[in-house]
């Protein structure tokens, strides 16, 4: 009996499990950090389904053999989760792109699969066990090399072609973003991880067309590895979902007369007020109409041109408006644009209530030291 | 004979209902995308009623009459996932979940799918001059009867809470009709796969045919369906650069707006982004508001811009906008470059009948 194999396997799952259980609840407790809630969950849901889920059942069908039954069930249990990880891994990579704007069609076809996966693994013949040994007559630890698993017609067609899916999906987004992208260097981590993780995925493939146990052994291992450097990238770096998908270009501060209390240009990192001034007319002026044509409390939530979306935020009760210029509006750039104004309001509070009255003198200067409060806010977008 | 006889019913409404779309094409506006797809959904309707009455006929042998009923069985999958999720995309637009029914279909059409080619699922039972399909998978029955369980579920949740999206109420009104004999065709489908009942087989053709006649009945009688299915349109300005209105008209009273009637917010609101119109890059072209949305359509040329204030933007509206500032600025060129001195806008008045051409679909029924 190879007991190295085994010891090194039950060592390995002990560790990601523990890995596993440690990083999934500092991300959930720090979630806020990872952009969006949104974000912040999935990631957890991403760690915790295959450090902890994936990698039990896995451990459970290769490892200990308790009946043929019971053992190809827990082998099926793997199989799901592994499914369902790559589904939620993928969604992760779609949110580098572009967050929350995901193109539908791969995750209907995944969807589709796990559907039709779910369906085969529920007939008696999708997987059979071979054991190369005497069947033994109660629980005990096996050589991972004596346990084999065949999948049936259906089902090995269905696991290879959903993850021929997914590796093209995960290489596609970051070659995408990698081309897209101004600071390549920024975007080649996503590029990396893409073409690590799908090492591992390539050596289910080659397991499942081969059934050889020793591409099952080398596909835990890598992929293992991989989720080691993936947990620490979640926990080291739980920005770079941030930074990735958008750009800001600047934030404006209008009073609700039009007057422009304050620019920051995220380009040159400065306070300008020269570039900015063409969008306080078209706010006026848009305002003016709709405010004549439509019921005034439907107020304009983004602004689309051809190169970029204004996004503003009222502030009806101190009298001014919030305007952001980025390449996209999304979740996360409303998060902080709702910080800031907080941040705004309260440290500005008593020249904000005199300015209330449209009458009154506005100093825009008494404003002038709003860099820092930019900076520390929106820091990840200098 | 039944089944020849439900089959040359359905033919004969399908054939009307093609027949008359086509002699009435110019009436109906539909985004190419979404004509695919209902053509897609139409021939899986089709194969799915005539595979369905005609796998129950001994004329057949029992292998090709079953293989004619996993046809049908696949259809019927195929065409009312593809009804719930047109349906559910078009009333539940602005959703944060709007993906998540259409997954749900998907999911446990997958699963039906994949146990349906399970060997043996069916014990094919011949009965006087029928065929009768009896389920040895329960697995398969069961996933098949959620299937339909959800469809009607999403459905109904989906319709009641969208009924307010509906730009034409009167619209609205023949889709509950519709969704009933849906919801209805759907159970005794149903019971028929469960009890194996010939009256519910016969019931279910019969509703199914009422529903489809009632389906073209409701594309005759509404040649704005796939237009206005949720959007509405609420003003159409037109100014030029210099900040002067030339033409405005609301959609709800159908009538001109009167300049007169116009207050100075506008003008001053105008003569501020038109002042931006020689600046490309920052051209407004679109806002979005909560239930809202304006349009920006902009003629650098001659110098003005259409302002459309409509529910949602979509491809059918900026198509129609685009096709009427085209024949605005043919019409009205030589008008355009000569606007100086005393302005005579009386001159667009001409914009009406083009409102009345190109944007006819959206005049809705409250």
């Amino acid at each position: 009996m190879n007991y190295i194999t085994l010891l090194s396997l039950i060592i390995g799952y002990f560790f990601i499990f523990s890995l596993g259980l440690v990083v999934t609840i500092h991300i959930f407790r720090n979630r806020k950090n990872y952009g969006t809630p949104l974000i912040g969950v999935l990631t957890a849901a991403t760690v915790f389904s295959l450090g902890v889920i994936h990698a039990t059942f896995y451990i459970l069908s290769v490892v200990f053999f308790i009946s043929e039954q019971i053992n190809i069930l827990f082998l099926k249990f793997s199989i799901l989760a592994w499914f369902i990880s790559l589904i939620i891994t993928s969604l992760l990579f779609s949110f580098f792109r572009e967050y929350k704007k995901i193109k539908p069609f791969p995750f209907i076809f995944y969807t589709l699969l796990l559907g039709l996966l779910i369906g085969g693994l529920l007939t008696s013949d999708s997987i059979a066990l071979n054991l190369s040994t005497s069947l033994p007559s109660s629980i005990i630890f096996i050589d991972p090399s004596l346990i084999n698993y065949y999948f049936n017609i259906v089902i090995g067609t269905i696991t290879i072609g959903f993850q021929i899916l997914i590796i093209s999906h995960y290489l596609y987004i970051a070659i995408i973003i990698n081309i897209r992208s101004k600071k390549k260097e920024e975007t080649l981590p996503i590029l990396l991880n893409a073409i690590i993780f799908s090492i591992p995925i390539t050596l289910n493939i080659l397991y499942i067309l081969f059934q050889q146990t020793l591409f099952r052994e080398l596909f835990i291992v890598v992929l293992w590895i991989a989720y080691i450097g993936l947990s620490i990238m979640f926990v080291k770096k739980p920005d770079m979902f941030f930074v990735i998908p958008n750009r800001i270009y600047s934030i404006n501060i209008y009073h609700k007369s039009g007057i422009q209390l304050y620019s920051y240009n995220f380009e040159n990192q400065s306070d300008s007020n020269t570039a900015s001034t063409i969008w306080s007319n078209i706010l006026i002026g848009l305002n003016h109409i709709l405010s004549e044509f439509l019921d005034k409390k439907d107020k304009i939530n983004v602004i689309q041109t051809k190169e970029a979306d204004i996004v503003v935020k009222y502030e009806e009760d101190s009298g001014y408006a919030l305007i952001v210029i980025t390449n996209r509006k999304n979740s996360i750039v409303e998060d902080l644009m709702k910080n800031f104004s907080n941040e705004f309001k309260l440290k500005y509070k008593n020249e904000l209530s005199e300015i209330l009255d449209i009458n009154k003198i506005i100093n825009v200067s008494e404003f002038s030291d709003l860099k820092d409060l930019i900076e520390k806010i929106f820091q990840l977008y200098l | 004979m039944i089944a020849s006889l439900f089959i040359s019913f359905f033919v004969i409404i399908f054939v009307f209902g093609i027949v008359y779309v086509l002699l009435n094409r110019r009436k109906y506006e539909v985004e190419v995308g979404f004509l695919i797809i209902f053509i897609i959904y139409f021939i899986n309707e089709i194969t799915y009623f005539i595979s369905f009455n005609l796998s129950a006929e001994n004329f057949f042998n029992i292998p090709l009459a079953l293989i004619i009923w996993y046809i049908s069985i696949i259809t019927r999958h195929f065409s009312v996932g593809m009804f719930a999720i047109i349906h559910n995309f078009e009333l539940n637009k602005d959703s944060r979940v709007r993906f998540l029914p259409v997954l749900i279909y998907i999911f446990i059409g997958g699963i039906s799918l994949s146990l349906l080619f399970v060997p043996d699922s069916f014990t094919v039972i011949q009965k006087d001059f029928e065929y009768f399909y009896l389920f040895n998978n329960i697995g398969l029955l069961t996933s098949i009867i959620l299937f339909n369980f959800c469809i009607v579920l999403f459905s109904w949740i989906i319709q009641i809470k969208g009924y307010h999206k509906f730009a034409d109420k009167k619209l609205g009104k023949f889709y509950y009709i519709f969704m009933l004999l849906f919801s209805l065709n759907i159970f005794l489908y149903s019971l028929y796969l469960i009890t194996l009942n010939i009256y519910f087989n016969l019931l279910h053709s019969i509703v199914y045919l009422i529903g489809i006649g009632y389906f073209v009945f409701i594309i005759i009688k509404k040649p704005n369906l796939f237009a206005v299915f949720t959007n509405k349109i609420y003003d159409l300005i037109i100014f030029h650069k210099s900040g002067i209105l030339l033409y405005s008209f609301n959609f709800q009273t159908r009538e001109e707006v009167d300049e007169s009637l116009l207050k100075g917010s506008i003008l001053i609101g105008i003569s501020h982004i038109l002042a931006n119109l020689s600046n490309l890059e920052a051209q407004v072209t679109h806002i979005k508001m909560k239930d809202r949305a304006v349009v920006f359509n902009f003629n650098t040329q001659l110098g003005y811009a259409a302002l459309l204030i409509a529910k949602h933007r979509n491809k059918i509206l900026e198509k129609s906008i685009d096709n009427f500032m085209n024949e605005f600025s043919t019409i009205n060129k030589d008008s355009l470059k000569n606007l100086t001195g005393l302005i005579d806008v009386s001159t667009f008045k001409n914009a009406k009948g083009l409102i009345n051409q190109y944007f006819s679909h959206f005049f809705t029924e409250k």
